[in-house]
């Protein structure tokens, strides 16, 4: 090459010789200041950010750069490795748009792959957005649907196409759901919860139900079992031989048993087959907004039974996807109004909390939405109150929009907010002006949101709707039609 | 700041200040040097009258106008001196045509390659790992025998932060600067802020490889919708210290090759960055060559900008430093044209004045609707212990002597002296002692934006508190040093620091 035989120009220390080479001959240093480090590091250099992670679902824009904020547990917990858990929690004031919010994730995550699930909408929310996606909408309430607790769904046929550990496991997890959901409906019916020994007999007897019983059994025939008093239901009873002895232990159970059978303050709902068994190839949502909000029990009551039903489906989809035998999906689950739960009962808060740890799944991502942590925290006993505000603290991300001030302390508990993101909080709780002329002025903290990760600072953020998502945003309808026609 | 008890209102901020500019004891304006020349001019002045009045006269006139261009000085603190010399050099450097800069296969450089112009003409890069197996990019200077690793943060902001938080994260900031001082080797360090506009493309990228084929038609639409609304008028800040470390032989230490610095930064690197998580700079890492390269060029050129982020998501640009120059660069008095955009860049001519809060540079640093790009780099040039403990003694001693001067003594000498003692105190329990500097660099795509981008720089330096000159003459060269590749011009010059000092 001609580069070993004759040298080529080189650079000099000041750059390329000659015109067109850019050397600079001349230099003038900036001038230079001293200082002990303690001083110096007054003029810091980190004071402006460096934006936000482009990983997620595209939600809105950051209020303070106005760059776009995606965010979304699934993509957060499973790309970008910014959360250690793949659940979200999202507080807020009524009418600031969490479930527009909720929405809009939903409807991104459905974009991305991911199956939406509303387990229990009250509104209805998302009725809409699911109908909209082609989605799966079950209605429940008085006369119009039912859901069977004792209903194993899709585990007995997955359970039926497994084999070995997966198959026991399977069925293992949905004996201890269905039990858990009769525990939880029990302590709905009479606001505590069942007994050690009354739980006992329980899952004796679903053990017994589960031998004799051909097909899927209701909530009529475990009711049948307990009365009929086989021999490991009586040993489980400790009625030590006495038949009289295990009629008075088993007194209590029969009657709230009967309570749900239709006669009660629950109806009937849980006591029949269930009316439309879920799918797990695309969204679904409970639709349970006929439950009128005065009967909080039943609310709460079906609310509990789509969350125990919804999560028994999913752990099977996911026990046929690591078996080969189904396309592995992903699922995005939603758990709105969880403070009417809370308050339904006493001693639900730990029927709960067993039922939400599915999120340690793979590809499953939750949200839990609810209005304040004074529904939390407002809870009767200590334990419960500890659990509940566990939920917050075992999120991956929490969420905010306006918060009332006296929410702020309860807040700090849980997550770590600086005093300014407090008072960006609590200004976005301000009701909009008393103008009441021009009905399209929003509340001034409607639509903005605060996302918390364990303790850094937060990123405040609006989501802006586009044309496409308006329709399926109107949450306000019910007032809208009965303004129309006028 | 210590707690203050509830009786007695909020806790005062904690503020900053106290630094001087290095200066030698003089008369009046003058350096330690002038003052010499001075005194003996006079002396050989009254010795000369025993001989002539007249030769003593013109002595005196002579001694006068060597005296005057160090004595004058402009409102940058800048002597007449000076600013001759960057005149004259000016017009030798356009007379000489090397103001302007030809690369590429048509060009002045060797290999019809697009190296960067001037000071870094002459630099290398390669790429090593270091102890956590992280590539990082090693930049070497062969003609100075300065190596460069720069690392990139992702600093949180402190729009949300309290500000307890922030005294805090400043203190560590304090803390790892004068952790520098003990680097061996360690002969500079930047920090360099950039703003530049979002193209959208991540955005687009993120979406457009998430979507699943068989999306609903709704969801779909609404990402669309969103890729087409989102992305305007949001801007980009990415967050780049340098640290320049120097090759050259140190007692008991051999002169080092970059494959020697490859390994000692390598073992170092994984402190530095943990150092910085406490500072408020974020997660740092170690910049991979491919990412400096596209860095650089991207400053020289941003209309590739989009270009190179595109390529990123197809698997990396593959940017090499031979490429990483503009083509074309032209350098005027007082702007600097390169590839596809035009820059000016301002040096800090005064440090904030009198006390200030750790959040006076955020207006300086956030992102501004005049500048398309800008860029804010903080150099620094830590003293090692050694020499901190004599300068900070010098410093107390020069401004004794400035107080006692006039036998009054004026308010603003006591106040020196006392500013001077309480950083001896300071450096006595453990602080560092470092000279630091400020470039701003603000780069917009049409010649006509130029005006605007000036008065939105000056319209940003009043609430810094800092006082901007822009780098008249020499643009190309503080555009280098503005960039993250860690050139420390203070090392460059040929007139030894020394010299520059006492003048």
């Amino acid at each position: 090459m001609a580069r070993s035989t004759t040298p080529r120009r080189r650079p000099g220390p000041r750059g390329w010789p000659g015109p067109g080479g850019g050397a600079q001959p001349y230099l003038d240093p900036a001038p230079e200041w001293r200082g002990t480090t303690v001083q110096v590091c007054g003029l810091w250099p980190y004071g402006a950010g460096s934006g936000t992670p482009t990983k997620g679902v595209p939600l809105g824009r950051d209020l303070h750069s106005g760059a776009t904020v995606c965010c979304d547990p699934i993509s957060w917990f499973q790309r970008a490795g910014l959360i250690s858990n793949p659940s979200l929690f999202v507080l807020g004031q009524p009418g600031l748009g969490k479930s527009s919010l909720i929405r809009r994730m939903s409807l991104g995550l459905a974009g991305y792959g991911v199956h939406p699930l509303i387990f229990g909408d009250l509104k209805p929310d998302y009725v809409d957005l699911i109908r909209a996606l082609g989605g799966q909408v079950i209605t429940l309430g008085r006369g119009r649907g039912y859901l069977n607790i004792l209903d194993p769904g899709e585990t007995r046929s997955a359970a039926a196409r497994l084999t070995g550990d997966a198959r026991r496991a399977l069925l293992a997890d949905a004996h201890g759901r269905r039990l858990n959901a009769v525990s939880a409906l029990i302590t709905i019916l009479r606001r505590e919860p069942p007994t050690d020994r009354e739980e006992t007999v329980l899952a004796a007897a679903l053990d017994v139900l589960d031998d004799r019983h051909q097909g899927v059994p209701v909530l009529g025939d475990l009711l049948q079992v307990i009365k009929d008093a086989p021999q490991t239901v009586r040993d489980a009873a400790l009625d030590r031989g006495d038949l009289t002895r295990y009629h008075e232990i088993t007194e209590r159970l029969e009657s709230s048993l009967a309570g749900l059978l239709g006669r009660g303050r629950l109806g009937d709902t849980f006591a029949h087959p269930t009316s439309e068994p879920m799918r797990l190839d695309r969204p679904v949502c409970f639709d349970v907004s006929s439950i009128d909000d005065s009967e909080v029990m039943l609310q709460a009551a079906a609310l509990l039974s789509c969350w125990s039903y919804g999560f028994g489906a999913v752990t099977a989809a996911h026990a046929l996807s690591d078996a080969g035998l189904e396309p592995e999906r992903r699922y995005f689950l939603v758990l709105d109004e969880l403070w009417r739960v809370l308050r339904a009962s006493s001693g639900l808060v730990e029927r709960v909390d067993v039922l939400t740890r599915v999120n340690r799944t793979r590809g499953v991502g939750m949200a839990m939405v609810t209005h304040s942590m004074r529904d939390l925290l407002a809870l009767p006993r200590e334990e419960d109150r500890q659990k509940a505000a566990g939920f917050v603290e075992r999120a991956g991300m929490v969420i905010c929009a306006g918060l009332p001030r006296d929410e702020m302390p309860r807040l700090q508990q849980v997550v770590n907010v600086s005093k300014i993101e407090q008072q960006r909080l609590t200004e976005w709780s301000t009701p909009p002006g008393w103008d009441t002329t021009d009905s399209t002025v929003d509340p001034p903290g409607r639509g903005n949101f605060l996302i918390k990760v364990g303790s850094r600072p937060g990123i405040t953020m609006h989501v802006d709707l586009t044309q496409a998502e308006l329709a399926v945003n109107d949450t306000n309808k019910r007032w809208r039609n009965r303004q129309s026609p006028a | 700041m210590a707690a203050v008890s509830d009786n007695r209102g909020p806790a005062p901020h904690r503020t900053y200040g106290n630094w001087r500019r290095p200066a030698t004891a003089g008369l009046g304006q003058l350096g330690l040097a002038p003052t010499v020349l001075l005194l003996l001019g006079l002396i050989v002045v009254v010795l000369s009258m025993l001989v002539s009045v007249l030769l003593a006269l013109g002595l005196a006139v002579i001694l006068t106008l060597m005296l005057a261009p160090l004595a004058v000085r402009d409102r940058y603190n800048r002597t007449l001196l000076v600013r001759m010399t960057t005149r004259l050099a000016w017009s030798r450097s356009v007379s000489s045509g090397s103001n302007l800069y030809r690369s590429g296969p048509l060009g002045r450089t060797g290999h019809g390659t697009c190296t960067l112009p001037g000071l870094a003409a002459s630099s290398t890069l390669t790429e090593a790992q270091d102890s956590y197996g992280r590539p990082f990019a090693l930049l070497s200077y062969p003609s100075s025998g300065h190596h460069v690793v720069v690392l990139s943060c992702d600093a949180d902001g402190a729009s949300l932060v309290d500000q307890d938080q922030i005294d805090v994260w400043v203190a560590y900031w304090g803390q790892w600067l004068s952790g520098l001082s003990t680097e061996p080797g360690l002969v500079g360090a930047s920090v360099t802020v950039e703003t530049a506009p979002d193209s959208g493309l991540r955005l687009q990228h993120e979406v457009q490889s998430n979507l699943s084929a068989d999306a609903p038609e709704l969801a779909r639409t609404m990402l669309q919708e969103v890729l087409a609304e989102y992305p305007a008028s949001s801007a980009q800040i990415s967050t780049r210290i340098a640290l320049t470390y120097s090759g050259a032989p140190r007692p008991g230490h051999p002169r080092r090759t970059t494959d020697d610095m490859a390994v000692d930064l390598g073992n170092r690197l994984p402190g530095l960055t943990s150092g910085l998580s406490m500072t408020g700079a974020g997660a740092a890492r170690p910049l991979t060559a491919v990412e400096l390269a596209e860095a650089v060029r991207i400053a020289y050129d941003p209309a590739v900008s989009p270009l190179i982020e595109e390529a990123r998501t197809m698997g990396g640009s593959g940017l090499g430093w031979q490429d990483a120059g503009p083509q074309g660069a032209e350098e005027s008095w007082d702007h600097y044209r390169h590839d596809s955009a035009w820059s000016a860049t301002w040096s800090m001519s005064d440090a904030p004045r009198g006390e200030v809060l750790s959040s006076v540079l955020n207006g300086l640093l956030l992102p501004h609707t005049d500048i398309a790009r800008k860029r804010v780099t903080l150099l620094y040039r830590p003293h090692d212990p050694a020499s901190a403990a004599r300068i900070v003694e010098r410093d107390k001693r020069d401004a004794m002597f400035k107080a006692k001067q006039s036998a009054t003594g004026r308010a603003r000498d006591d106040a020196a002296l006392q500013a001077a003692e309480q950083s001896a105190q300071e450096e006595a329990s453990g602080a560092g002692v470092v000279r630091f500097g400020l470039l701003v660099t603000a780069t917009v795509n049409t010649r006509d934006e130029l005006p605007r981008a000036r008065a939105a720089v000056d319209n940003l330096a009043a609430p810094a508190r800092v006082m901007l000159r822009p780098v008249w003459g020499s643009q190309a060269s503080a555009f280098a040093a503005g960039l993250p590749i860690g050139l420390v011009l203070p090392l460059h010059l040929a007139v030894p620091a020394t010299i520059r000092d006492n003048m």
